[in-house]
């Protein structure tokens, strides 16, 4: 047939079929499988970016070039040739005095460039309310941290000197974008700037200080300065990577990362489900058009032209309307949640759209064009004789197919080869298991059947009969209840754990230098403000001095030489027990609790940073002389917990003889925050940090993640019910004809009824008992091998998802066969013989 | 020379098809020729092979061995879609089951073979002959709305509409209760009287048969003339 005739024949016949109906679930499903896909992609892109954004904060800049000399200046003038914003700050502890007080304190030189990325906060007093502020202070003056002003006895309009400089402290400071996690940055806060610097002199050659350069650009002049940066670092300089100052955020973005890069996978996989579904009903349904349209003369090729014809126009449909859904989708969600995300949403990329569109062709074509192929293949003979179904595609080579589109269309997505092989693995195995369980299930069922209670035993038979159609259908709904229950446990335990990472009431001021005669007064002044008093921990002051006899500056490479954890008084603690969230790595827990010798327990990456293990001997300097201890065992931090965290515990009176003072942690809400004047008055010797500021921000990001999390969920659950849709509708021809017969024959409605109830309820009861067994093999592998989470069987799934499924496909499936009921049976049959 | 000038002509053809048990032989040699505007009645029993017959004369399916010349080609030196082409030019259907297509409208199915050919006037055409097949009121039902003998008289116009040389019927009765039977065979005859169309009929009632001007018998698979 010429092209301009099939081009005129193929969309007739397209919108002759459209009409009836027939391919209103087939494009429903492609425009779920993309309209999830754009929604999740629009979503997660535009969510991830504004987290990163947020993210980049903490740091201070896109990139952070951090070193313990001062830069290049070739640096910033290749970061200004490419466009980059730029600022430079410069830490170092010192002595700032007021009158007759001094007081140790991190101060903090900032240029004009600062800060990049997120604003600082100031208030005017102590306590007062809080402004933002786009720049640091300038020339001349001094911003400070509140126990700045409560340890000099001073407030604002007063001055203070920092090495030959005297400034005038005319802010206090609540809120440092890049203050990042560092709780032993014990000393508090005093920002000026820059110029004060030199003009102070108190930086000497041989004095200790941190450099940081911050640039912040489009992301390619980004990266093309990150690869200009790189092979000209020299040894001490690096570039900061996000997270390293504070890993719970990006941890969590990490795992959201994942966790929507499987959850559309999930979604994707569920319409494909039903996309294939769709497409061999749609070509089965075709068998004997095809043999009709071969008869009046079209050849084998006009009958695939005709049906790529309108796969391609549905592809296309699917494509344009999907993205349409995904853009609604995800703008809904955007402004029904509105307040809870932060201001500066990125706009619309234009990746997803055309992964979108790309996704509708691949997914159509791939799940049925070995359908359509078959169509070709129809003999027009099968006029004549109904049962010349085509000679099947070799089983293997469709399979075969399908498996290689889905892992690829999932490594593509996910970009994780764990995440594809865990999945594709888990599904095959489970599809093998429970394939053969089911056939093993359909015979005992056969056997069983003549003690079936008599009013379900025809369902029950009718299932039996339709063994093939059942098993694969019964199969389709267990990968859909699998897939489901694999994003909705990992939702959860996600959301539990973020959640645990920062309970609502976890401990936001630290703390620190009670001493030990004021620990009862201490306990009675919590008491008497009514705030939970956490226990306190001791401390001892000291520096790291020796490994096994040796300078520990020897002892570590030259990189780690300027590693703040030798360089300054680390806090040691002693414990009788193990810190609740600690896990030993190497040697014992107190092996010997005899003996008088010093034992110490080293945090892992410390010790590996260091070289320390296990045996050695560390000697500490505290005060005004030496004391060594054996290092029995490492052990692992979680630094994300908001507690006191130590490198090195001691045992039990190792340090009895050594100056020892308290530190604790309390949470104060923002309306209590004036307790603190009192604290400092009853306790003046202590210091308190504050970390709520900071801890509001993390809050702000992981309930950002949360909700993105939240989000997609509801777009998997939505690709699941069209599955189900999708699945119930390809069998309903039959059953309506078969309904109908029965009827005919003398069945009563309620008869009818509990026959199709039970039906529908035994294939639910099994894709319920295949979804659990397949998400629980999935998720053990999940857990440990992409999110670092522990794994436990979930008891309450396999009780309650076999019965709730069997309830749910059991009502779907008879709410979609109600027709069967509804018509009088001769209607039904003569449409059916049409 | 003369040969070529018949609708149809087979020699010695023969049908085997492979089953689980070894090849089934479905047709032994047959020799058939059909001379222009005859009718020519296939009776037989069921099972007894008339429909592969017919569906290997009208081209649908080739057979293993022997020759079969369909309006002037040699079907069986051609592949699938020449023979498509073939039955495009010259052969209309009519089945026992009908074989409308349920999403298109009496009208449509019976334009359908036009607008295969690329016919600009397909839509006239098929009212005209849905007009003369009595159905000028249901042009735009659904083959579901339609009773059995409606839906054959939908399917007999749809085979004339394109005026074809020959037509294949396969038991076009055979679905329909008597009265009804009665009335497509009428409509059948009388629209291959008006078109001077060569049909090869097949059925197994001899009623039906009686009214062709020629008949064979067919018995395992073997013809045998009256
Ligand atoms: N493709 C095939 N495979 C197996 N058996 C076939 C096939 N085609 C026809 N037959 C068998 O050949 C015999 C003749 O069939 P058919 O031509 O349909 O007979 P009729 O139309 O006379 O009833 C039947 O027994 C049928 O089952
Ligand atoms: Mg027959």
């Amino acid at each position: 047939m010429p092209i301009s005739r099939l081009l005129a024949l193929a969309p007739r016949l397209l919108w002759r079929e459209w009409r009836s109906g027939e391919l209103t679930i087939l494009l429903l499903a492609l425009v779920v499988a993309i309209g999830s896909h754009t929604a999740i992609g629009h979503f997660t892109d535009r969510i991830s970016r504004s987290m990163e954004i947020n993210a980049h904060h903490v740091i201070g800049g896109d990139l952070v070039l951090a070193g313990s000399r001062p830069f290049d200046p070739g640096i910033r003038a290749q970061a200004a040739s490419l466009g980059l914003e730029i600022a430079q700050t410069a830490r170092f502890v010192s002595v700032v005095t007021s009158g007759d007080e001094l007081l140790l304190v991190a101060v903090k030189s900032v240029d004009d460039g600062y800060p990049l990325k997120g604003r600082l906060r100031v208030t005017q007093e102590l306590y007062g309310e809080e402004e933002v502020a786009d720049q640091g202070p300038p020339a001349g003056e001094a911003w400070v941290e509140s126990r700045v002003l409560h340890a000099l006895g001073i407030g604002a309009g007063d001055s203070l000197q920092v090495g030959e400089s005297d400034l005038v402290v005319t802010r206090v400071l609540t809120y440092e974008p890049d203050r990042g996690n560092n709780f032993y940055s014990f000393n508090p806060r005093v920002m000026m700037h820059a110029s004060d610097l030199d003009a102070s002199g108190i930086i000497q050659p041989g004095s200790r200080v941190w450099y940081r350069d911050m640039f912040a650009g489009p992301p390619e002049a980004v990266e093309s300065f990150r690869g200009w940066l790189e092979p000209t670092l020299e040894p001490g300089e690096r570039i900061l990577a996000l997270g390293e100052d504070r890993p719970e955020v990006s941890e969590a973005l990490d795992k959201a990362r994942q966790y929507t890069g499987l959850a559309s996978l999930v979604a994707l996989l569920l319409a494909a489900v039903a996309i294939a579904n769709s497409g061999r009903h749609y070509s089965e349904r075709h068998y004997d058009t095809s043999a009709l349209l071969r008869c009046l003369g079209c050849s084998q090729n006009d009958i695939l032209a005709i049906y790529l014809f309108q796969l391609l126009v549905l592809a296309l449909a699917g494509g344009i309307l999907g993205n349409l859904a995904g853009w609604l989708a995800q703008s809904g969600l955007l402004a029904a949640l509105g307040d809870l995300l932060p201001g500066n949403i990125p706009g619309l990329g234009f990746q997803p759209v055309l992964s979108g569109m790309f996704l509708g062709f691949v997914v159509l074509l791939g799940f049925t064009l070995p359908s359509i192929l078959r169509l070709r293949a129809v003999s027009p003979q099968r006029v004549l004789r109904k049962d010349l179904a085509p000679l099947p595609l070799s089983a293997r080579l469709v399979y075969g197919l399908t498996v290689l589109l889905v892992t690829g269309l999932m490594w593509m997505y996910t970009g994780n080869v764990t995440l594809t092989v865990g999945i594709v693995a888990g599904s095959a195995l489970v599809l093998l298991i429970a394939g053969g369980a089911i056939a093993g299930l359909f015979g005992l069922l056969a056997r069983l059947l003549p003690r079936v209670p008599v009013v379900i035993r025809a369902g029950v038979r009718n299932f039996l009969r339709r063994r093939r159609e059942a098993v694969a259908q019964t199969m389709a709904f267990g990968l859909t209840i699998m897939a489901m229950l694999v994003v909705v446990m990992l939702r959860t335990e996600l959301i539990s754990t973020w959640e645990e990472t920062i309970p609502e009431d976890a401990p936001n001021h630290f703390v620190l230098n009670i001493q030990q005669h004021e620990t009862g007064p201490w306990d009675d002044f919590m008491r008497a403000h009514a705030l939970p008093a956490d226990p306190l921990y001791p401390v001892v002051r000291g520096r790291l001095i020796r490994v096994n006899g040796a300078p520990v500056t020897e002892h570590v490479s030259k990189e780690d030489r300027n590693d703040e954890s030798i360089n300054r008084e680390l806090n040691l603690t002693w414990s009788a027990d193990i810190p609740a969230d600690n896990e030993l790595t190497d040697g014992r827990w107190w092996p010997d609790t005899s003996t008088d010798e010093r034992m110490v327990s080293v945090e892992a990456e410390l010790a590996e940073r260091l070289g320390i293990s296990t045996g050695d001997e560390l000697t500490f300097f505290t005060g005004d002389r030496n004391w060594s201890a054996r290092v029995t065992s490492l052990r692992t931090v979680k630094w994300d917990n908001f507690n006191p965290n130590f490198y090195m515990i001691f045992n039990p009176g190792a340090m009895d003889d050594l100056p020892t003072t308290w530190v604790g942690s309390f949470y104060l809400d923002s309306a209590q925050k004036k307790i603190l004047v009192d604290m400092m008055r009853a306790f003046p010797s202590i210091t308190v940090l504050e970390m709520d500021a900071i801890l509001n921000q993390v809050k702000t990001i992981i309930g950002q993640v949360v909700l993105a999390v939240e989000s997609i969920l509801l777009f998997v659950l939505l690709a699941g019910f069209v599955v189900t849709l999708s699945a119930i509708q390809t069998s309903m021809n039959e059953r309506l004809q078969e309904g109908a017969l029965v009827r005919t024959l003398g069945a009563g409605r309620r008869l009818l009824r509990i026959n199709q109830w039970s039906e529908f309820a035994s294939m639910g009861f099994l894709a319920g008992l295949i979804g659990v067994m397949g998400s629980e093999l999935v998720i053990a592998l999940l857990y440990r091998r992409v999110f670092e989470l522990d794994y436990q069987p979930t008891w309450w799934a396999w009780l309650m998802v076999p019965p709730l499924a069997a309830l749910l496909i059991g009502i779907a499936g008879t709410w979609s066969s109600r027709r069967i009921l509804a018509r009088p049976p001769i209607t039904i049959l003569r449409e059916a013989g049409a | 020379m003369k040969d070529t000038l018949l609708p149809i002509q087979a020699d010695s053809i023969s049908k085997q098809v492979p089953v689980a048990a070894g090849t089934l032989q479905i047709l032994r040699d047959i020799d058939l020729a059909v001379k222009p505007a005859e009718t020519l009645a296939v009776v037989g029993a069921s099972g007894s092979g008339k429909s592969t017959l017919l569906g290997l004369l009208a081209g649908l399916d080739s057979p293993s061995s022997g020759r079969i010349r369909l309006a002037g080609h040699d079907i069986t030196a051609m592949d699938e879609d020449q023979r498509a082409a073939v039955r495009a030019a010259h052969v209309g259907f009519v089945f026992q089951s009908f074989q409308l297509l349920p999403n298109l409208t009496a009208l449509e199915n019976t334009g359908l073979p036009l607008e295969i050919l690329g016919a600009a006037d397909a839509r006239e055409r098929a009212a005209d002959i849905l007009d003369r097949v009595g159905l000028a009121e249901r042009t735009g039902h659904y083959p579901r709305q339609l009773s059995g003998g409606e839906q054959q008289r939908v399917a007999l116009a749809r085979a004339f509409v394109t005026r074809p040389d020959i037509l294949f019927a396969d038991e076009p009765t055979g679905n329909l209760d008597s009265e009804n039977g009665r009335r497509i065979a009428d409509l059948l005859f009388s629209l291959n009287a008006e078109h001077g169309t060569t049909l090869v009929l097949v059925t197994h009632d001899g009623r039906l048969a009686g009214r062709c001007g020629r008949r064979v018998n067919m018995a395992a698979g073997q013809l045998f003339d009256h």
